[in-house]
């Protein structure tokens, strides 16, 4: 066996990754139902033979709708933790490398700017720029986590920096971008995964709200987020419209930072056996 | 001949932080007006207590930091305050090794590769073949064994990353190579393992080299010429053995009076090893401080012995 499926956090962080992956998939050839198909006399069934997980305010499928919003998820939070992660770590080093000149402090302020708007007021601000659409949800998201990325960058960055390899490094002649490459990414990358796992939650969230306010994932096209929003006014009446949404996003998120915590040690050669 | 090594009034100081918004900033002036010389071969010992500024220093001589005023010659070519790129082509040629072993390697890198690092960039031609064969002497060289060479650092104890960390300096075939506190957190049985095979690196290689010590056993094994510093200022700069046989400033007494006097070494490591330098003023050395402290450096007890004779 890989040792890898060894590590308790990895392989359980798996199984469940491959779980929503897999709805995902799924979704794309076969749901229960039509998910966008309402049929206002079978509205707010609880779950039955014919529909699992039940139906919702306008007689929808629960489960096709989960189904296919496991595709939304899934895209929303790996493209917004992308570019988070990608700007947000270059960023991040960039400044850590220019630590204390202007370089530095423009590019820090700048992401401070973004990071005193709240998130979904900048997400809103986007969107009404460019449209409305899952797409530019994405970039809006993303464009918030870029901050929260470049300052835990940032951070590591110079406390990469401030080690004896980097000066032995610099010794041997490295360039700047050589040692940033080889020596700084490595080791920064535990960290940036965790952070990563975390702001997926985070970004699943962000889809959520803008949807609720009609400017994320575009009706009929199904989203937890506003699955769970819509769920609010049935809570007393109807609670698995807000329960089955929320454990999808609880087992997406779950799976991500376990994910993450595994892949952290995983790529740590100090956590391989001695 | 030009010196391998010429710092000439070098002078470092850091800001500290602002202790008020209209306060004006003070700075920390951690070498003051340090000039020497270091000749082809030669062995130049920086001692001094914490804080004394010999690390500071160690990183001025090699060019990572820059002076805020003064000049460091290599091979009578000035390095200081160059931009990077200009230092570029002599890093090769000059390395260091530092205190921490558990700092200064990659803990993500194998260590074959960490000591292929410098081989890359100075000798870029190599094929991999070539470079893991250099790889591979040079570890055997330190002591270690060639397959050791996909080891991650954390797998070694604390001497054997020091062994590491030298082949890494070494593998470039340096002239100059500096030693800021090499064996102060080793273990004391290892430290000096660590000093016999810097020493028969030295005259292998012919490498010139500064070591930065507190411990003055270490630069009395390992020098030719002490310099002393106290707050950033060279406060005595003598031959080893005249430093030893009569320290003249206040400070080195000091820290002479300071050494612990350990008992008679029986495990004298590699027996004595007469330093070419020195033995003619050994002669004269009789109930000078250097014959009381015999007893800790065991590494030097052959040569009270052998020095009048010789």
């Amino acid at each position: 066996m890989n040792p890898a499926w060894r590590h308790p956090s990895f392989g359980v962080g798996a199984v469940l990754m491959a779980l929503v992956v897999g709805a995902a998939l799924l979704s794309l050839v076969w749901t229960p139902h039509d998910p966008t198909v309402m049929r206002i006399m079978a509205r707010l069934r609880p779950p039955s033979a014919e529909h699992w997980l039940g139906t919702d305010q306008f007689g929808r499928d629960i489960a096709s709708m989960v189904l296919v919003g496991a595709r939304n998820a899934l895209l929303v939070g790996l493209v917004a933790v992308g570019i988070g992660l990608v700007f947000g770590v270059a960023l991040g080093m960039l400044a850590a490398l220019y630590r204390g000149r202007l370089l530095d402090e423009a590019v820090m302020r700048g992401l401070d700017f973004v990071f005193a708007f709240p998130a979904v007021l900048t997400a809103i601000l986007i969107l009404t720029w460019f449209g409305p659409g899952l797409v530019n949800a994405v970039i809006a998201i993303g464009i918030f986590n870029i901050p929260v990325f470049a300052r835990q960058a940032r951070g590591a960055t110079l406390q990469v920096l401030a080690q004896d390899y980097i000066r032995a490094a610099r010794l041997a002649g490295l360039s700047r971008m050589a040692v940033m490459l080889r020596h700084i990414l490595p080791n920064i990358t535990g960290l940036m995964i965790v952070q990563g796992s975390t702001q997926f939650a985070f970004a699943i969230l962000a889809e959520a709200s803008l949807s609720y306010l009609g400017i994320g994932t575009q009706p009929p096209n199904p989203s937890w987020g506003r699955m769970l929003n819509d769920a609010q006014t049935y809570l007393g009446t109807a609670p698995h419209l807000a329960i089955v949404p929320g454990i999808a996003i609880a087992i997406t998120v779950l799976a991500f930072n376990l994910l993450g915590d595994g892949l952290r040690d995983l790529l740590d050669p100090r956590m391989k056996e001695r | 001949m030009t010196p391998v090594l010429e710092a000439v009034h070098l002078h470092q100081a850091y800001p500290l932080p602002r202790q008020g918004l209209f306060e004006r900033r003070k700075r920390i002036h951690a070498v003051r007006d340090v000039s020497f010389r270091v000749e082809e071969g030669q062995t130049l010992g920086i001692v001094g207590e914490s804080g004394s500024g010999k690390s500071t220093l160690a990183r001025l001589l090699v060019a990572l930091e820059k002076p805020r005023s003064g000049e460091v010659l290599f091979r009578g070519e000035q390095i200081s305050g160059l931009p990077e790129r200009s230092i570029r082509p002599v890093r090769p040629l000059m390395q260091m090794i530092f205190q921490d072993p558990f700092g200064s390697l990659d803990p993500r890198m194998r260590i074959g590769e960490s000591i292929a690092e410098p081989l890359g960039v100075a000798e870029p031609w190599l094929d991999a073949g070539e470079r893991a064969g250099r790889v591979a002497a040079m570890l055997e060289r330190v002591g270690l064994q060639p397959d050791m060479v996909a080891r991650y650092p954390h797998q070694f104890s604390g001497g054997q990353r020091q062994r590491i960390a030298i082949a890494r300096a070494l593998i470039t075939r340096p002239a100059l190579l500096v030693a800021d506190e090499p064996v102060s957190a080793l273990d004391v049985s290892v430290q000096a393992q660590i000093l016999n095979l810097l020493f028969d690196l030295k005259l292998e290689f012919g490498l010139s080299m500064v070591v930065i010590s507190h411990d003055l056993a270490v630069i009395r094994y390992l020098c030719d010429m002490v310099i002393v510093m106290e707050g950033g200022r060279v406060v005595e700069q003598a031959t080893t053995a005249r430093l030893f046989a009569a320290p003249q400033a206040e400070y080195t007494r000091a820290l002479m009076a300071a050494m612990p006097l350990l008992p008679d070494a029986e495990g004298d490591p590699a027996g004595a090893r007469p330093n070419p330098g020195e033995q003619e003023q050994n002669a004269s050395v009789g109930g000078s401080p250097a014959q009381l402290r015999e007893p800790d450096i065991a590494l030097n007890a052959g040569r009270g012995r052998a020095g009048p004779d010789g």
